[in-house]
């Protein structure tokens, strides 16, 4: 198989090697490894560390839209799940859930306001 | 009058079609664009004569009857083409427009209104002898109502709005439920409705499993009406069509004449002067329904152009100033097969997700028995604002099998990057054996699981600046192996905080 990036064309060829889940691909005759392998020898043996979720609740938004309708206030709880704001994107109305619970920190988007792809809709403490 | 400047009310790739036949018809054009310094995006201003801006943003702008009549006054219009969609259909618009002495270009605002409900609109087609699906005779106003007509028409049935497009607060209700349940799906969708529209009223209609989409074109200059054939449009997702062919190969010539000699009565009873299209269902034992009629191009319009040689908009901008139609029933020669795809910025892979975006790469197929409605260039933005139709993609041919071949050839050919569309989607259709075998209803695409089988696209998002090594290919090339992959673990549904909810508006 061969690939053109920009004006340049590369050979490439593809292994599953037989390990399972290994691949080596080949570019201009170099050669790589790709596989799960890596991932399961720098894993550490999981210690009891306090269940606590450090990343930040924040509810993104998939695609770009224009906010439709809001149906969430500012220091209102939501449970997982909950629908929160309708995003509409090509004359689609989509919901968009919670992927958390908590309690609304901030919303920082309007009714009717145009955003974009992976902005930071709401924060929820 | 013969008419010799017409303001487009639209934009994409309808703005383009009508400019076309304006030019050749010697008319100048006037078009429209939200606002300035977005020219770039919004090519219908640099084929026009002239452009104005807009005052409201994205779709708002176009349904703004205030300042778009504003603008027919300054440019000194004769006439208002609306295009599909935005102000096509809008009886007030159509009204103003007649008041303040400009053409609109479409049906007379009486007609508009009286088609703009869908009941009144059924018991018409009844009145000539359509037959129509059980339904409720009237808006669903409460509880009791629903029960009455649940009732009466017993699951599967849809609830529809009265006055929306084709398209919004379609739900199908299958199988037992409760009325608790049937309750709460109404009140979610009168909700939905009264986003769109300030007019939330719904009906209750049977639903037709296993059904066909046929529709007629139909043109009339008030005392001659004339069909231009039909349009199968089965092939949709979401009640929204995807793929157009026609001739539909499911009619024989009986029922195609039957069908067209009742959807001429229907537009006689109306007094119907321009084209419009009647829409009907069809079952596997090819009894027929009447689901309505639109009074406006269509935006699958060029399949029947392609096979008959008659240019609609040129029709209906005749018809407009007052001509009489130059051809008899007679004269109308069907050509070949022709089949419309609808290129849009979905990703078919995750059901048809919107994936707005910027166009990297832009390359159109061409060549013999292909047609082509765009306004795709590179460095175009594909707006969340508008729908998501970047192109259609026609093919004619002497028989669908050519017709098929050329349209496959011809999506070999278009590369489009920057967002998903549903070209890989077209391809994995045109190989499926049911699809070529002719044995598809509007249920295809969740019935066959067809999805599962189209290809994933990726794009480098960002362009390259500096030559990238051997390492990077390589990791681009194992994500790429990976999601083919898993591919069908993926299948059927994404992670993730995104619920389709409601289609807005029909397209078409």
């Amino acid at each position: 198989m061969k690939i053109k990036i920009g004006e340049k064309i590369y050979d490439i060829e593809i292994f599953e090697e037989e390990e399972e889940g290994k691949i080596k691909i080949r570019v201009n005759k170099k050669e790589f490894i790709f596989g799960e392998e890596k991932e399961k020898e720098i894993s550490i043996p999981r210690v009891s560390l306090p269940k606590r979720n450090f990343s930040k609740k924040e509810i993104l938004a998939p695609i770009d839209g224009i906010i439709s309708e809001i149906f969430v206030q500012e220091s209102n709880f939501v449970k997982k799940n909950q629908k929160v704001l309708t995003l509409s994107s090509m004359k689609m109305e989509n919901e968009l859930i919670s992927e958390f619970e908590g309690k609304i920190k901030e919303i920082l988007v309007k009714k009717g306001q145009k955003i974009k792809k992976d902005e930071v809709l709401i924060r929820l403490i | 009058m013969s008419i010799r400047k017409i303001l487009i009310a639209n934009r994409g790739e309808i703005a383009l079609r009508i400019i076309r036949t304006c030019k050749e018809m010697g008319i100048k054009t006037v078009t429209i664009l939200p606002k300035k310094g977005e020219e770039s995006n919004f090519i219908e201003t640099s084929l026009a004569d002239e452009f104005y801006y807009l005052e409201r943003e994205g779709p708002q702008g176009y349904l703004d009857i205030k300042r778009i009549l504003e603008i027919a006054k300054k440019a000194r219009v004769d006439a208002i083409h609306p295009g599909y969609g935005f102000l096509a259909e809008n009886w007030l618009f159509a009204k103003l427009c007649e008041k303040r002495g400009i053409k609109f270009i479409g049906p007379h605002f009486k007609i508009l209104k009286k088609l703009e409900d869908k009941i009144e609109a059924k018991k018409i087609a009844k009145k000539v002898g359509i037959p129509i699906l059980p339904m409720s005779d009237g808006s669903i106003n409460s509880l009791r109502d629903l029960r009455k007509w649940i009732l009466a028409i017993r699951p599967p049935f849809v609830l529809k709005s009265r006055k929306g497009g084709g398209g919004i607060g379609i739900r199908t209700i299958n199988g037992e439920i409760s009325f608790g349940e049937v309750f709460t799906i109404a009140l979610g969708i009168r909700r939905q409705m009264s986003m769109a529209f300030s007019d939330s009223e719904f009906f209750l209609e049977k639903y037709l499993p296993e059904a066909k989409h046929i529709e007629f074109q139909i043109i009339s200059d008030g005392k001659n009406f004339l069909h231009l054939g039909e349009r199968e449009c089965s092939i949709q997702r979401r009640f929204q069509k995807l793929l157009e062919e026609s001739p539909s190969m499911f009619l024989p010539d009986e029922k195609r004449e039957e069908m067209a000699k009742l959807a001429i009565e229907l537009l006689k009873e109306l007094r119907y002067q321009g084209v419009g299209t009647v829409e009907f269902l069809v079952d596997k034992d090819k009894n027929f329904y009447f689901l309505e009629v639109n009074p406006r191009i269509q935006v699958e319009h060029p399949i029947t152009e392609a096979r008959t040689g008659i240019d609609l908009v040129e029709q209906q901008i005749r018809i407009s100033q007052g001509e009489k139609i130059k051809f008899s029933q007679d004269d109308v020669n069907f050509q070949g097969f022709a089949i419309e795809a609808r290129i849009l910025a979905e990703d078919p892979q995750k059901n048809f997700r919107p994936s707005p975006g910027k166009i990297t790469k832009y390359i159109p197929p061409g060549g013999q028995g292909i047609f082509l409605h765009t306004f795709l260039h590179e460095g175009q933005e594909i707006e969340p604002y508008f729908d998501s139709l970047l192109a259609k993609l026609i093919s004619l041919g002497k028989d669908r099998e050519e017709a098929i071949s050329k349209l496959k050839r011809a999506l070999e050919e278009f590369q489009i990057e920057g967002v998903s569309t549903t070209i890989p989607f077209f391809k994995v259709l045109l190989e499926n054996k049911d699809f070529l075998a002719g044995n598809f209803t509007t249920d295809f695409i969740e019935k066959s699981k067809i999805l599962e089988r189209v290809s994933p696209q990726v794009f480098i998002e960002k362009p390259l600046e500096k030559e990238i090594n051997e390492e990077e290919i390589a990791k681009i090339v194992y994500q790429i192996y990976k999601l083919l992959k898993e591919k069908k673990e993926i299948e059927p549904q994404e992670v993730s905080n995104w619920q389709m909810a409601e289609r807005l508006k029909m397209l078409e």
